[in-house]
C-alpha cells in the first residue's frame, strides 16, 4: 500500500542528477525538474514532485543550499545553490556509479560464454 | 544544527507548501500558454507533479527524527481521541489508577517493611548473634525482647534466641578475630520517662555498649555519641537523642550538648544528637535516646544486680560487625567453639554439652525486624491480593479497548486508505493505551501516597505495641510505578493494537460496524478474546472474594472466641508511681491501697491488678519442679502475679481449692502460695491430686511455691495460641496493671479513677486507660488489616468485574442490534431478547466462577497459617462468594439487556 520505492532509479540516482545539475548553475525546483527532462530526452521518467523530497535530503545533509528570491517571471521561488561539501560528494558519487556502470556493462556484453 | 532545525519546523513546512505551489502554479501557466485550457492544465500539472500531499509528507520526513516525532505525534492524536470519549478514558484511567495505586501503596509498605537497609555504615556487615541448642538450657531467667531473627522457641524440641548471659557478653565483646566490633544491646525493662523543662513524657531508648555508635558508623549530628570509656561503672551519666526526638522535644536547640534532663527523675547529661534518619535497631519501633550500659541501674530498677552476673540468666542480646574477609560461616564456626566451652564448663552449666550449643549469625543489614517476622505472610497475601486487582484492571482495561477499537474500524480503515502502515497504526494504538497507563499511573502514585499514609495511621494505632512506619515515596517505589505503568499500558493495549490493525478495508469503510453481511470468522475471533477476558476477571475476582471471606470469618471468630475469663465491662490502666519515689514494699501497699479505694466505687463490682494484663500480648514465662522429684526436668509454664480478687474481677471460676487470701500478701515466707490452671494440673500431676504440693523454682531443695487452688483455662497472652499451664501468684511489689469490672461502660469511670489517685498521691499519673475489649482487639490488628484490606480488594475486584461484564454485553448488544431487530421483526418476543443477553451474561459468569473455584481450591492452602476457625476450602464461604458474584453479574446484565428489549425493529432494520 505504501511501497513508494517505485522509481526505476537506484537510491542517490536523483540526488546525483540533481547535482550535477546545479553544478553547472543554480536553478529552482521547477526549472530543475524541467532540465532533468529534456536533458535526459524523457528517457528517465520521473514524477516532478519525487525531486522535493531529494532536494530536502541534499539540504539537511548540507549539500545544497537554498536561498529564496525572486525569478525572471516576478514568482517567487526558492533558488538551489551547490556547496563545496555537495560537489565533493557528488564526485564520489559519480565514480562511484561509473565503476558499477562499468561493471555491470562488461557482465552483460556479448561473446562471453 | 539539527536543534535548529527542530524549531524552525513550522517555517520548513511553510517553505515547503509555497515552493510546491509555486512549482504547480509555474507548470499550469506553462501548459495554458502552450494552448490548454486552464482546467486541463491543473489537471495535467497534478497528474505530473504526483500526490502532493505524500509527497510534502516525503520531504518533510528527510528531516525528521522520525521516531521522536512520530511518538509526539501519536501523543497528540491520542490525547485528542481520549478527549473526544470522556467516558471510556474516565472509567480506563480510573480503573487503571486503583490497580496501579494499591500496588504502589502495598508496594511501598513492603519496602518500608522489609526492603529497606539500617542507615549505618555497610550494614550488609552486620549480623545479630543467636544462639541455638537441641533443648533449652537451664536458665533462671530468660528475657527476650522481640525482633530475633527466626523462631524464638523455648521448648523440649530444640531452642533458640538472641538473648545471652552477661558473662559470655564479656566473652565476645573484645572479640577482634571474627568482628570488627561486637556491641551488646538491651532495652530498659518498664517505661523510661524523660522530664525537659519540668515537662515529662514517656519515651523509648535502650541501654546499648560504648561502642554501639563506632560499630554501626552513625555520626552525631550535635555534640557527640557515646563511646567506650561512658560504658564504665561510675562514669557520669550521659544520654545521645535520636535527631527526630530532638527536633520534636527540643525544639531543634542547637545548643543541646550538655544540657540536663532527667530519665525517671535522675538527672542525665544530654552528650549529643545522633546523625538523622538513625532511629536504632527496630524497623517500626523507633528509639528515641541511648544510654550507656553501665548507667541502667541508675534508671531501670526492674532488673535486680544479682541477674547480670548470673551466667544462668539470659537477656542481653548483641550485634557485630564482621571483618571484611571472613565469611558468616568462618565466624559461626569460630564463635561456636568460644560459645560452647564457655557454657557447657565452669561452675555455672548452662548447657548440658549433649546439647550441643552453637552461635549463629542471622544477617542484620535491614535491623531488627519483629515487624517483618509478623507481616511477612500477609504482606505477601497483600501484594498477591492487589496484584490480581491490576490483573483484573488491565483485563478491564482491554475489554473496554477492544470494544473501542471495533467502534473505530472505520476510522482505522480510512487512515490504512491514506497510507498508513500497519507498525504505524499498532503504535499509535499502543501508544493511547500507555498514555492511559501513563494517566493512570500518576492518578494512582496519589492513591498510593494516601493509602500508604493510611495504612502506617492504622499500623500506629494498634496499641502499645504501635508500630511507627515511614512509608514515603522513594526512588525504587517510583520506579515500580512507572514499570508497572508501562507493562499495564503494553499489556493492556497489545491486543486491542494488533486486533485493530487488521481490519478488511473494504467492507469496513462501507459497514456502520453491524457484521450481520460479513463473514465474520475474523469478528468471532475479536469478540471471543472480549468474552475470555472478562471470564477470567470474574474468574480473579472470585479467587479474591474467597481470599477475603476466608479472612473476614477468621476475625470474627477471633473475636468470639472463648478467652476464659468475661472481657466486658473491664476498665484497664496503668500507673507510673517511680516519680512519687514509691519501691519496694511502699509500691506493694500503694497498690492495695488503690484496689480497695477503687472496689469501694459505687458502679464497680470489682477490682484487681496484675503484673501484666490478659491478652496485652505480654507473657512471663517460667520454669518449675515438683519439689519431691527434683531428678525430673521441669516443665515450662507460663507465670502471673496477681492481685488480690484478681479472679473475681476477671470472672474466672474457680474450680477447686481457693484463691488468694490479703493474708498471702502480707506473708512473704516460702513456700508461698499458688494458684493453677487445669492445664497445669493435668500437665504437671494427671490423675494425682495437686492440692498441697510442692514446686520449686530453681534447683534448691527448698520449695518455693504450694499449690492451693485451681482455677479454668483462659488465654493468657494471645487468642489463637493454645492455652498455657499457667501460675499465678501473688504479686509482690512491682509495678503492674489494674483492672476494673463495672456495672456498665467502663470508660465512664476514668474521671472517677483519677480522683482515687489524686487523693492518694498527686503524683500519681493515669496511663493507658483502655477497656479489655479495646486491648484484645488491638491484638488483632493484623487480622483487622488483613480483613479490611482485604474485603476492600474484593469489593474492588467485584466492581471491576461488574464493569467489565456490563461493558461487555453492553458493547454486544450495540454490535447486534440489526440482528435482534431483524429477530423481533420475526416475532421473537421481549422475552427471547432478554434472554439472549441475559443468558449470555450468566454464562460467561458461570464459567468465570466455575475457573475462579477450581483455582480458588489450589490456592487458598496459602492461607492457612493466617486462618482461625475455619479451614482454607470451606464450602460456606465458597458457596456465599459464588452466589454473589452470579448476583452481581446478573445485575450487570440488567441495562444492556433492557435496551436489547428496546430495539425498534424498524429502526434497528434500516441501518443497513
Amino acid at each position: 500500500m505504501k511501497n513508494r520505492e517505485q522509481r526505476d532509479l537506484f537510491p542517490g540516482a536523483l540526488e546525483m542528477m540533481i547535482l550535477r545539475t546545479l553544478k553547472r548553475q543554480p536553478l529552482h525546483g521547477y526549472a530543475l525538474a524541467q532540465h532533468i527532462k529534456r536533458t535526459s530526452k524523457d528517457l528517465l521518467q520521473i514524477e516532478e514532485g519525487s525531486l522535493y523530497p531529494a532536494l530536502q535530503r541534499l539540504l539537511k545533509e548540507e549539500l545544497v543550499k537554498a536561498v529564496w528570491s525572486i525569478s525572471s517571471t516576478n514568482r517567487r521561488v526558492r533558488i538551489y545553490k551547490l556547496t563545496a561539501k555537495g560537489a565533493k560528494h557528488l564526485e564520489q558519487e559519480v565514480s562511484r556509479f561509473e565503476r558499477m556502470l562499468e561493471g555491470i556493462t562488461r557482465v552483460l556484453a556479448p561473446g562471453e560464454s | 544544527m539539527w536543534l535548529k532545525q527542530l524549531f524552525s519546523r513550522h517555517r520548513l513546512n511553510n517553505d515547503l507548501s509555497e515552493e510546491i505551489r509555486e512549482h504547480l502554479e509555474e507548470k499550469i501557466e506553462e501548459l495554458v500558454a502552450s494552448g490548454m485550457s486552464r482546467k486541463e492544465a491543473a489537471h495535467a500539472a497534478r497528474r505530473e507533479f504526483g500526490n502532493v500531499t505524500l509527497i510534502e509528507e516525503d520531504s518533510r520526513a528527510a528531516w525528521r527524527w522520525p521516531s521522536l516525532e512520530n511518538f509526539l505525534m501519536d501523543v497528540r492524536y491520542g490525547i485528542r481521541m481520549l478527549r473526544k470519549n470522556p467516558g471510556f478514558t474516565t472509567v480506563a484511567v480510573l480503573t487503571l489508577a486503583l490497580g496501579i495505586g494499591s500496588n504502589t501503596a502495598i508496594f511501598s509498605l513492603i519496602n518500608a517493611v522489609m526492603l529497606r537497609t539500617l542507615p549505618v555504615r555497610n550494614p550488609e556487615q552486620l549480623v545479630v548473634l543467636k544462639w541455638k541448642a537441641r533443648q533449652n538450657p537451664g536458665t533462671r531467667n530468660s528475657y527476650f525482647w522481640g525482633g530475633c531473627p527466626g523462631e524464638n522457641t523455648f521448648s523440649s524440641s530444640g531452642a533458640s534466641s538472641c538473648s545471652f548471659s552477661y558473662r559470655v557478653y564479656e566473652q565476645f565483646h573484645g572479640n577482634r578475630d571474627v568482628f570488627s566490633g561486637v556491641f551488646g544491646f538491651v532495652p530498659p525493662s518498664g517505661v523510661t520517662e524523660i522530664t525537659v523543662n519540668g515537662q515529662t513524657s514517656q519515651a523509648r531508648g535502650d541501654f546499648v555498649s560504648g561502642n554501639f555508635f563506632s560499630t554501626l558508623g552513625v555520626e552525631a549530628a550535635i555534640g557527640r555519641v557515646l563511646d567506650p570509656l561512658d560504658d564504665i561503672s561510675g562514669a557520669p551519666p550521659v544520654v545521645v537523642l535520636s535527631h527526630g526526638y530532638w527536633q520534636s522535644r527540643f525544639g531543634s536547640d542547637a545548643s543541646v550538648a550538655g544540657k540536663t534532663v532527667l530519665l525517671n527523675g535522675i538527672p542525665f547529661t544530654v552528650s549529643g544528637v545522633a546523625a538523622p534518619g538513625f532511629v536504632g535497631l527496630e524497623i517500626g519501633v523507633p528509639r528515641q535516646f541511648w544510654v550507656a550500659l553501665a548507667a541502667r541501674y541508675r534508671i531501670d530498677d526492674r532488673f535486680p544486680k544479682e541477674r547480670e552476673t548470673d551466667a544462668k540468666s539470659v537477656w542481653m542480646q548483641m550485634m557485630g560487625r564482621l571483618k571484611s574477609g571472613v565469611t558468616v560461616q568462618q565466624a559461626e564456626a569460630a564463635l561456636s567453639t568460644m560459645f560452647a566451652s564457655s557454657v557447657t564448663s565452669g561452675p555455672d552449666v548452662l548447657f548440658k554439652p549433649e546439647l550441643d550449643p552453637q552461635i549463629e549469625l542471622p544477617g542484620a543489614s535491614r535491623g531488627l525486624n519483629s515487624l517483618r517476622e509478623e507481616f511477612s505472610k500477609p504482606l505477601f497475601v497483600l501484594m498477591t491480593a492487589v496484584g490480581l486487582i491490576l490483573l483484573i484492571a488491565c483485563a478491564n482495561v482491554a475489554g473496554l479497548m477492544l470494544a473501542r477499537a471495533a467502534a473505530r474500524e472505520k476510522e482505522l480503515a480510512v487512515r490504512f486508505a491514506l497510507g498508513a502502515g500497519r507498525r504505524r497504526i499498532v503504535r499509535q494504538l499502543l501508544t493511547e493505551s500507555l498514555m492511559l497507563a501513563v494517566a493512570g499511573g500518576g492518578l494512582g502514585i496519589l492513591f498510593a501516597y494516601w493509602g500508604a499514609r493510611s495504612l502506617a495511621e492504622f499500623l500506629a494505632s494498634s496499641g502499645e505495641g504501635a508500630w511507627e512506619i515511614n512509608v514515603n515515596i522513594d526512588p525504587r517505589m517510583l520506579a515500580f510505578t512507572v514499570g508497572i505503568s508501562c507493562l499495564v499500558g503494553v499489556f493492556s493495549g497489545l491486543a486491542p493494537a494488533l486486533r485493530g490493525s487488521g481490519v478488511d478495508l473494504i467492507p469496513a469503510l462501507k459497514q456502520r460496524g453491524s457484521d450481520s453481511k460479513r463473514s465474520t470468522r475474523g469478528r468471532e475471533r475479536r469478540f471471543g478474546l472480549g468474552a475470555a477476558l472478562v471470564v477470567a476477571q470474574v474468574a480473579v475476582s472470585i479467587l479474591v472474594l474467597a481470599g477475603a471471606g476466608l479472612l473476614v470469618r477468621t476475625l470474627v471468630n477471633l473475636r468470639s472466641a472463648n478467652t476464659g475469663f468475661d472481657a466486658r465491662n473491664i476498665l484497664l490502666f496503668d500507673i507510673d508511681a517511680r516519680l512519687s519515689g514509691d519501691k519496694g514494699s511502699k509500691l506493694g501497699n500503694l497498690y492495695r491501697d488503690i484496689q480497695t479505694r477503687l472496689a469501694g466505687v459505687p458502679g464497680v463490682l470489682s477490682a484487681s491488678y496484675s503484673s501484666t494484663t490478659l491478652l496485652s500480648g505480654a507473657e512471663m514465662t517460667t520454669t518449675f519442679r515438683i519439689t519431691d522429684a527434683l531428678a525430673q526436668s521441669g516443665i515450662n509454664v507460663a507465670e502471673l502475679p496477681v492481685g488480690p480478687d484478681f479472679f473475681q474481677t476477671m470472672r474466672i471460676p474457680a474450680l477447686t481449692g481457693r484463691t488468694f487470701l490479703a493474708a498471702d500478701y502480707e506473708n512473704s515466707g516460702k513456700p508461698q502460695p499458688m494458684v493453677i490452671n487445669q492445664s497445669l494440673a493435668r500437665r504437671f500431676f494427671g490423675e494425682r491430686k495437686p492440692l498441697g504440693r510442692l514446686l520449686s523454682e530453681g534447683d534448691t531443695k527448698t520449695p518455693d511455691y504450694e499449690v492451693v487452688g485451681i482455677v479454668a483455662d483462659t488465654k493468657y497472652d494471645s487468642l489463637r495460641k493454645e492455652v498455657a499451664p499457667t501460675a499465678y501468684l501473688p504479686m509482690g511489689p512491682q509495678p503492674g496493671s489494674f483492672e476494673i469490672r463495672a456495672a456498665v461502660n467502663p470508660r465512664a469511670f476514668i474521671p472517677t479513677v483519677r480522683q482515687v489517685l489524686a487523693e492518694l498521691d498527686s503524683n500519681l499519673v493515669l496511663l493507658n486507660a483502655k477497656t479489655q475489649i479495646e486491648q484484645i482487639d488491638q491484638g488483632l490488628y493484623q487480622e483487622r488489616l488483613l480483613a479490611n484490606l482485604s474485603s476492600l480488594f474484593a469489593a474492588l475486584a467485584l466492581a471491576l468485574a461488574c464493569i467489565g461484564l456490563y461493558g461487555l454485553l453492553s458493547y454486544e448488544v450495540t454490535r447486534r442490534t440489526h440482528e435482534i431487530g431483524v429477530r423481533m421483526a420475526m416475532g421473537a418476543e421481549q422475552r427471547n431478547v432478554l434472554l439472549l443477553v441475559v443468558g449470555k451474561g450468566i454464562a460467561l459468569a458461570v464459567f468465570g466462577i466455575t475457573a475462579g473455584i477450581a483455582a480458588a481450591l489450589g490456592v487458598t492452602r496459602y492461607l492457612e497459617a493466617m486462618l482461625y476457625g475455619v479451614k482454607p476450602i470451606d464450602p460456606g464461604t465458597f458457596l456465599c462468594v459464588a452466589t454473589l458474584l452470579l448476583g452481581v453479574a446478573v445485575a450487570a446484565c440488567y441495562i444492556p439487556a433492557r435496551r436489547a428489549t428496546k430495539v425498534d425493529p424498524m429502526v434497528a432494520l434500516r441501518y443497513e
